[in-house]
């Protein structure tokens, strides 16, 4: 996959930043943990010869959701980018799509937080 | 322990489908005589390993409560020192992820497919349910 989770994710935070703003800002520190993740995701779609990223904010609690297509998952080490993944999102799911592929998302918290 | 690259002759350029049949029948027969060797003679329950699994199925039964998903154990398939946890479900999610991590660790492996009726199937394998007393 040529694209890069970032890339993607990165448009979906400006728009949804511009969408919150002015009540809510992005969160510097969060950013970069998202950056991080991106890039773990990145690793896993390479592993799983993924063919599509999809990136959504929950417009009500600022969660964000990364779905990565693929047709198979196979998880054999703790150095796998799945068991990284895993760790830092606050829930994750596996369901099928209409081509038979397996689409996996992954949530994890908003980066925005309040103006006080 | 079978060397594999010398066993199979990987580095073989086949001359004809012939050559590659005889090959690929070699590697059945080879696998075949492996498997019957270590299924045969006496084994023994190994407790911790068992319960791996079972520590697993209960941890999914409980993460799949009101999924809708099945959640089932198998013991001594497809090999005598094999077990595995199948989790079949349409839309399979998952909050504690510090619990699935500690499942994922326990099996040897965690594999993910979509079944032909819209469902996905996971399967937590576990090697070494047993071992030879010999």
């Amino acid at each position: 996959m040529a694209i890069k989770c970032w890339d993607i994710l990165n448009e979906v935070l400006t728009e949804a930043t511009s969408q919150f703003a002015p009540t809510m800002t992005p969160n510097y520190d969060r950013v970069q943990k998202v950056k991080i993740f991106c890039n773990h995701v990145d690793t896993f779609a390479a592993e799983m010869d993924a063919t599509e990223y999809h990136v959504n904010v929950n417009e009500e609690n600022t969660d964000i959701t990364v779905e990565v297509t693929c047709p198979l998952v196979y998880v054999e080490d703790r150095g796998d980018a799945f068991y990284k993944l895993a760790r830092v999102s606050e829930r994750f799911g596996f369901k099928e799509n209409k081509d038979g592929d397996i689409v996996v998302s992954f949530v994890i918290p908003g980066v925005w937080e309040g103006l006080s | 322990m079978i060397d594999y690259d010398q066993e199979f002759d990987f580095e073989t350029e086949y001359e004809d489908d012939a050559d590659v049949d005889e090959a690929l029948d070699n590697l059945i027969i080879t696998l075949g005589e492996k498997i019957v060797e270590e299924e045969t003679g006496t084994q023994v329950i190994v407790p911790h390993r068992v319960q791996h699994v079972m520590y697993t199925y209960k941890l999914m039964k409980y993460l799949c409560k009101g999924s809708g998903a099945t959640v089932q154990y198998f013991l001594h398939e497809p090999f005598t020192s094999v077990g595995y946890v199948r989790v079949t479900g349409e839309n399979l999610e998952f909050g504690h992820p510090e619990w699935f991590d500690r499942a994922v660790e326990l099996a040897d492996n965690l594999d993910i497919c979509p079944l032909t009726n819209g469902k996905i199937q996971m399967d937590f394998t576990f090697h070494g349910i047993t071992k030879h007393i010999d």
